[in-house]
């Protein structure tokens, strides 16, 4: 097996081995809140597996000084952090495929499948631009200083999404048919989110090696 | 022939430096590496591993730089610093199943036995597991890739006599059984008494010297004398020197040198390693009567 495969299934089995709990209720939280018909609120679903799996890894690594660890396997720093981004890029796709599977059931109270399909790639979008942003913080501050930054991120992504919807609210809604353009616009989202992802990949790396020097 | 070669290793950082113009580590030997807290093992130790970069020289292992071999060379080395670095929430098992596949020599067998022997628990948690266990079970995962490098940063802090005593089994017994070289840190001189080879000593980032121990043992003692004795001339002769109301005591590298010196008006002990540390690195104010 080679050596990136090997770091991400290492990375998953710590997840999984130290996290299951928390994924399997939150999971079996949205699944409820779902089946209510409440998917309105299910924004907060993907946001919060993301910053557990993504920050929470990053935190049980800094408690174990897990660093010894990935300098003394026989892996280049690069392969390291490819190994963190994959794995988080895995989960994203994982997490977004729940939350899609999730919300085909609540087809059951009035979603159409074509809203359950936007949503998924909303959603993915969602989460990888909050892991091409939290990872960078997190490789060039550490994950203390970092802490704050994150939440940062997150408070400015709730008052957006608020300030968004009220203006929503607000205009009314469009004059343009939503269904013509829905797609076009998900995919684009999801297409920017991929781009931020690869960046934040490349400046990780280019961080991880500068901060090895100090 | 030398496993680490080190040619003008540089690293600084703001309040320390760390400064090795050469230094060898001969293959198939016990090198003990020596000096206090701070004086730059670990740093020298994360240099070797590519852990941090340094800001000038060479390390070279096995022949070969990390920059350029760096997946092949860690194929071939173990690591057994003062944290494992494996999550504590995971168990024994499952640190087992995940690191195992990385390594091409990966020996199984060896990795059960030694489970067994040592009865550590694989369906603990490595945080549920004593220091002792925890320590074993790291250099247990460290061995069990047949590495022809050891690399033990401070193995034995913090343990108890048992537990050290059994690590310093398990080297021993993988010593005699197979050509490995092995870089001990610590600042626990004793451990190095029975098992080291060669000694380095290191002190403020500044290599003091690299020398086969039995011959540094051999060499050296320690002179105990009254004051009087303690001239500008008879000073020169030690390498460290503690003098008090009651007289002097001091390491002298040379002990023909000293017995040349003082005859038989000064009573001579054996130097320990820990004697040679503590009067090499020691930084007492002059006494003055």
């Amino acid at each position: 097996m080679g050596e990136l495969k090997l770091l991400i299934r290492k990375d998953c089995m710590v997840l999984w081995a130290t996290m299951k709990f928390y994924l399997l209720f939150l999971g079996a939280l949205g699944a409820l809140v779902s089946f209510i018909g409440v998917s309105a609120g299910m924004s907060f679903y993907p946001i919060l597996l993301v910053y557990l799996t993504c920050y929470g890894l990053a935190s049980l690594e800094e408690q174990s000084c897990s660093s010894t660890l990935a300098f003394s396997l026989p892996v280049d720093l690069s392969q390291v952090v490819a190994a963190r981004y994959l794995t988080v890029f895995v989960e994203c796709v994982a997490f977004s495929l729940v939350f899609w599977v999730i919300n085909l059931a609540g087809r059951l109270v009035g979603m159409t499948s074509r809203s359950i399909g936007a949503m998924l790639l909303f959603y993915l979008a969602v989460s990888l631009a909050l892991v091409s942003i939290m990872l960078p913080l997190i490789y060039y501050f550490g994950v203390m200083r970092s802490r704050m930054a994150i939440m940062a991120v997150y408070l400015v992504g709730f008052l957006g999404s608020g300030l968004l919807t009220g203006l929503y609210t607000v205009g009314g809604t469009p004059s343009v048919d939503p269904t013509a353009t829905a797609g076009l616009f998900h995919w684009g989202v999801l297409a920017a989110a991929g781009v931020l992802f690869l960046l934040s990949y490349r400046f990780s790396t280019l961080v991880a090696y500068k901060r090895r020097g100090l | 022939m030398n496993t680490i070669s080190i040619r003008g290793l540089v690293k600084k950082y703001p309040t320390f430096e760390l400064n090795i113009p050469s230094l060898d580590i001969p293959q198939g030997y016990i090198t003990g590496f020596v000096g206090r807290n701070g004086a730059g093992k670990t740093t020298t130790i994360r240099l070797i591993m590519d852990m941090i970069a340094p800001d000038r020289g060479e390390i070279r292992i096995f022949g070969k730089t990390m920059a350029q071999n760096g997946r092949e060379i860690k194929q071939d080395i173990g690591l057994v610093g003062d944290v494992s670095g494996y999550i504590g929430q995971c168990k024994v098992s499952q640190i087992h199943d995940m690191i195992a596949p990385f390594y091409h020599n990966w020996d199984e067998d060896l990795y059960q036995r030694y489970i067994k022997r040592f009865e550590i628990p694989q369906n603990n948690k490595v945080m549920k597991l004593s220091k002792g266990q925890n320590k074993l079970f790291y250099l247990i995962m460290a061995l069990s890739h047949r590495p022809k490098l050891l690399i033990l940063d401070e193995p034995t802090a913090n343990l108890d006599p048992v537990a050290r005593a059994e690590i310093l089994d398990i080297l021993k017994e993988r010593m005699a059984d197979e050509e490995m070289t092995i870089l001990y840190s610590t600042h626990i001189t004793s451990d190095l008494e029975h098992a080291g080879d060669y000694l380095i000593l290191i002190d403020q980032g500044q290599l003091v010297f690299t020398q086969e121990k039995d011959s540094l043992l051999e060499n050296s003692c320690i002179v105990k004398g009254d004051n009087s004795l303690i001239t500008p001339d008879t000073r020169g002769i030690f390498t460290g020197l503690v003098q008090t109301g009651v007289g002097f005591r001091g390491l002298c590298r040379d002990a023909a040198l000293a017995r040349e010196t003082f005859g038989q008006e000064v009573v001579y002990d054996p130097a320990t390693i820990e004697d040679i540390m503590v009067y090499t690195t020691r930084r007492d104010e002059p006494w003055e009567n």
